[in-house]
């Protein structure tokens, strides 16, 4: 029987409080101090369900959307007009490209960012896995205004996270790419940091050829629930993970459903061991639900 | 005798008084409630028309709070587990589908006897359609967002079906005006299918009445316009001026946000059956208030695409409660003003 372990990753549901004191440092009557330490409580409130058990990424309490606090922090973005978020019913500020984007704020010491909570980009004590954009998301869901050639920039946003990652010294890095990425695209992903440590978040069907021929694996490709797709995270990863956990609804899936429906995907395919992960950041749901979604993933390993 | 030419309306909602806002959930569904939403509903009412607009729609939607809670407190099988993000530190409630979803009380009734009791203006109803019910709510219990589209349209159906009975008591021989607000029309554009069929469903054996469509911020009304031959509304009410600049000058060299206006003219050429346009020509997300030279810009930059005036009504982008009450009637009156010199000209 395969080994299922549970991972969660992404921007988190805030809790009631957090939620109002942001309001209140959004208008001016809380300092960026304050909120920056109510955030880390926050963070470790979150790290307590876990109870040990799962891997998971910080949960982003400080980030309004998955690319403000990283084009906050560098130079060549900046933020364009509020934008729908995919086919949701969320939104995001466009970044806006103009150039090579490089960094020019530290993540992990505490500064203050217009139009976001402050940094640091993390607040996590129990070494999660460091959750990046992935470089060619950020790219496709940009407003390319300096034209900026793809590789260019893929190559520019793969240096500010090798800067990020060696500061900050993860076990695993995290890339969520929402878009199918080539291999342009991987090279740039796999010199961030050793292939071993970076787990790759994929969207769509994938194509075994785009990672073939590549001489690195890496510690997990995580796949939309399909064989085929976990097929090529089998043969390009040293852990297959695939997602199973509905991040955009409330209805809650059961350990025996998840376990059924893995030996299905896995059948026949010599996988010891399996990633299981929410398929989008539980940020889209109420925190009640997302907290039994946490609690479900990290009863998985037991 | 009224103008059938440029047809002054408003879209729905309008910034509720103080005396109403500050305790509406407390007070809702008391006695209290209905006195203070009513009185609220008359003032309204009143600005609406000291502002120039022809048809009052229902007042501001003084009796509502907000667009998806208007309906989902009123539906069975409907629960809510929490506040979820729309964006920055900006939440809503979206409420998750554990079962049929059925009507449990009116949703709209309250406030239409009132207005009927209280005024003899043209008026028009907006209410939430299916298809941006479906998408903002969880679906825990239906087997695909279609099924629970088609639910919500159900739900609704039967609710026009009881307003219109108590609209007939009141009005009978005047056609009843209904506007099916979907600002999540086209936000799935591989979904317009489900938004036609949702929609006409919503309708379905109801007669004398008009019904239309209000869709906003679209990322592209070419997915709406190609529905028009299947869609059985009489009119798309949509935003423009959002889309548009502030500077002054006709023709869409000038007005961009209007360019969209020729995708439409030509699939309504295409119909027996031609659909109205009402027209978005204030932005409801800025506290500028867009000059009656530039409104009067902006309208007959519309009518050169158009061409036919009784195929166009004025109206602002969206409803007007984000801005202030003071600021929504300036805007209201500029538009009013601005029509008014368009027509002189026709």
């Amino acid at each position: 029987m395969v080994r299922l372990d549970g991972f969660v990753h992404g921007i988190y549901p805030k809790s009631e409080k957090l939620r109002v004191r942001i309001g209140r440092w959004e208008r001016g009557s809380l300092s960026a101090d304050e909120l920056n330490d109510l955030i880390a409580e926050e963070t470790t409130v979150y790290e307590d369900l876990f109870e040990g058990h799962a891997l998971h990424t910080d949960p982003l309490f400080s980030w309004y959307d998955i690319f403000r606090p990283v084009v906050l922090m560098s130079s060549g973005m900046d933020l364009g007009p509020l934008t729908r978020f995919e086919e949701t019913n969320t939104f995001y500020r466009i970044p806006q490209l103009h150039g090579p984007p490089s960094l020019r704020i530290p993540p992990d010491v505490f500064h203050e960012l217009p139009e976001n909570p402050p940094l640091p980009l993390y607040h996590s004590r129990k070494d999660p896995a460091l959750f990046l954009p992935g470089p060619e998301t950020l790219f496709r869901f940009s407003r390319n205004v300096g034209n900026l050639e793809r590789r260019t920039f893929l190559e520019a946003t793969c240096l500010i996270y090798a800067g990020i990652v060696t500061k900050l010294k993860p076990a695993r890095t995290f890339i969520m790419e929402r878009v199918k990425v080539d291999g342009i695209a991987l090279e740039a992903i796999s010199r961030i940091t050793d292939p071993s440590g970076i787990m790759l978040f994929t969207t769509g069907n994938l194509e075994g050829n785009t990672f073939s021929g590549k001489q690195h694996r890496f510690h997990s490709i995580i796949v939309d629930p399909t064989r085929s797709n976990l097929q090529v995270a089998r043969d390009h990863s040293t852990v297959p993970g695939i997602k199973l956990v509905d991040g955009h609804n409330t209805r809650m899936e059961s350990v025996d459903e998840i376990r059924k429906k893995a030996e299905e995907l896995s059948r026949g395919m010599n996988i010891e061991r399996m990633i299981v992960a929410n398929s989008d950041y539980l940020d889209f749901l109420p925190r009640k639900i997302a907290d039994q979604k946490v609690k479900l993933l990290a009863g998985l390993g037991e | 005798m009224a103008d059938k030419n440029l047809i002054l309306q408003e879209i729905g909602s309008f910034r509720k008084p103080e005396y109403l806002s500050k305790n509406f959930h407390q007070l809702e569904g008391t006695e209290e409630f209905n006195v203070l939403a009513g009185k609220a509903t008359v003032e309204t009412l009143d600005l609406f028309r000291k502002s120039g607009l022809e048809n009052l729609g229902v007042g501001g939607e003084m009796f509502r709070w907000e667009m998806y809670e208007a309906l989902a407190n009123n539906i069975g099988n409907l629960e809510f587990y929490g506040m979820v993000r729309s964006f920055d530190n900006r939440y809503y409630r979206k409420g998750s589908v554990t079962g049929p979803v059925v009507r449990k009380h009116p949703f709209h009734r309250d406030e239409l006897e009132f207005l009927l009791a209280n005024t003899h203006d043209r008026l028009k109803l907006p209410i939430t359609g299916p298809y941006t019910m479906m998408d903002w709510s969880f679906n825990e219990y239906y087997r695909d967002r279609r099924e629970l589209a088609n639910a919500y349209a159900d739900a609704i159906n039967k609710e026009l079906r009881e307003l219109k009975e108590i609209w007939d008591h009141r009005r009978k021989g005047e056609i009843f005006e209904v506007q099916i607000d979907e600002p999540a029309a086209t936000t799935h554009p591989s979904e317009m299918d489900i938004v036609v069929e949702s929609v006409n469903r919503s309708f379905e054996g109801i007669s004398g009445i008009e019904p239309s469509i209000h869709v906003c911020y679209s990322i592209d009304y070419a997915y709406l316009y190609n529905t028009m031959a299947d869609l059985k509304v009489h009119g798309l009410n949509l935003e423009f001026a959002n889309r548009d600049t502030l500077t002054l000058g006709k023709g869409l060299d000038h007005r961009p946000g209007y360019a969209d206006l020729k995708e439409y003219a030509a699939m309504n050429d295409t119909l027996s059956r031609k659909k109205f346009m009402g027209l978005g020509v204030t932005d409801v997300h800025i506290d500028d208030i867009e000059s009656v030279e530039l409104i009067k810009d902006r309208i007959e930059t519309a009518l050169d695409i158009i061409g036919d005036p009784s195929l166009v009504r004025i109206n602002p982008d969206c409803g007007l409660r984000t801005r202030s009450r003071e600021t929504g009637f300036e805007k209201l009156r500029n538009m009013a003003l601005a029509t008014a010199a368009v027509r002189k000209e026709l």
